[in-house]
């Protein structure tokens, strides 16, 4: 099995022809310029999760909504909310934001964080594994902007003026960051650089 | 000028190249070292994808503009549309979340729509114009900002933290809403760009 790179032959980032590699150089379909890898996927990929890794603290401990019932304020981080919901009866919600809002930014930055080292130390693990991770992580991504939704459609609803009104608070804009910028890390990582260790590590598949 | 070969495909994850083999109306190619997609031989034309993005398009604006639910808490009905809900955020000062917002819910859904809509217009015409390479970069770049399903599921997890403070009442927005969800993940799992791609003529001189 032979990968494009060895062939000489590239596949154009946009349109998916494979053309002759050439440096600088356009595909002669869509006219995008044409690069064996992305340009520094790596080094991108690790910006984007250091940068999310500093926005989770506050995006987990500064209040995500916060409630003014009858000039009372009540903060709620995304942790209390959870426990809200778990005390009100209904477990199966609290999983479902549970999950979505700290389980899966969090194990998103430490497995990118763990591709990303493994890679660039050339551990040796299966190469369709460290894949399988990486298509998981890339995937429940967008299930993080589950509590943004949430909170939008809780804040249009809830607005009684004086008597009860819920506001997002500035954990939300920290959240926010957080889920595009490890949206923005996972679209940043080259997934051929992967499997062009294959030949290196000599693995049989 | 770069050489290019059409009869060959590598493979967009792990890069590993082969040849294309036709494939029977609804059928996969999938990578061997990888296992993802290659590409298929899609059941759905591009005239009939033309009439799926019309119908979801169509769909969007009720969609956003009706209400998902009214709630009647302490005497008086509050309403909330897709739209609404996005401006409130906004006017509470959270702009970077409402943009986010309004990105992922409104805006990407509705430009991979009608560029994917305009994609299938000029490949069913036959219509020579350079704008069809810059649509279908363009749905690519919006599939992945686009968001319904993750609202939809959202909305019922808003519901159930609604439903024990006040009276609820669905409105005609969410069957909208739901319509266009399901168009949407249809769209997604017909559409194949290799064969849209592969409608674009290649110019002899670049």
């Amino acid at each position: 099995m032979q990968s494009a790179k060895d062939a000489g032959l590239v596949r154009c980032g946009e349109c998916a022809l494979v053309c002759s590699f050439q440096e600088n150089s356009q595909c002669p379909r869509c006219n995008a310029t044409l690069t064996m890898r992305q340009t520094n996927s790596l080094q991108k990929t690790w910006a984007y999760l250091i940068t999310a890794c500093i926005f989770i603290f506050p995006a987990n401990f500064m209040p995500i909504t916060i409630l003014i019932s009858q000039g009372n304020e009540t903060p709620d981080t995304i942790m209390s909310g959870v426990i809200a919901l778990i005390n009100s009866g209904s477990a199966g919600i609290a999983i479902i934001v549970f999950v979505a809002s700290i389980v899966v930014p969090i194990a998103k930055i430490l497995g990118m964080g763990f591709i990303l080292l493994s890679l660039q130390l050339q551990l040796s693990m299966s190469h369709k594994m460290r894949f399988i991770m990486f298509k998981f992580i890339d995937w429940v991504g967008r299930w993080s902007m589950l509590d943004l939704f949430v909170i939008s459609i809780m804040v249009a609803v809830i607005d009684k003026g004086q008597l009860l009104v819920i506001v997002p608070g500035p954990g939300a804009t920290a959240f926010a960051s957080v889920v595009v910028l490890t949206l923005l890390a996972a679209k940043s990582f080259d997934t051929r650089l992967m499997w062009d260790l294959e030949k290196d590590n000599d693995w049989t598949n | 000028m770069n050489k290019y070969n059409e009869t060959l495909i590598a493979c967009e994850h792990c890069d590993l190249l082969q040849v294309k083999q036709p494939l029977q109306l609804g059928q996969i190619a999938t990578c061997p070292r990888c296992g993802s997609r290659l590409y298929f031989n899609s059941i759905c034309s591009p005239m009939s994808m033309l009439a799926l993005t019309l119908t979801a398009l169509i769909l969007l604006l009720p969609a956003n503009l009706y209400p998902l639910l009214s709630m009647t808490m302490i005497g008086s009905t509050e309403t909330a549309s897709l739209l609404q809900a996005t401006l409130k955020i906004f006017h509470e000062g959270n702009y970077f979340v409402a943009l986010l917002i309004f990105i992922c819910s409104t805006i990407a859904p509705f430009l991979m729509l009608l560029s994917l809509c305009c994609a299938s217009f000029i490949i069913s015409f036959n219509i020579q114009t350079q704008w069809l390479k810059k649509l279908l970069k363009w749905t690519d770049f919006l599939t992945h900002w686009s968001m319904l399903e993750v609202y939809l599921v959202s909305f019922l997890v808003a519901l159930i933290k609604l439903v024990d403070l006040a009276d609820i009442e669905l409105g005609v927005g969410l069957v909208c809403f739901s319509l266009l969800m399901i168009i949407n993940s249809l769209i997604l799992s017909f559409f194949d760009a290799s064969s849209y791609w592969q409608k674009v003529p290649i110019d002899a001189i670049s």
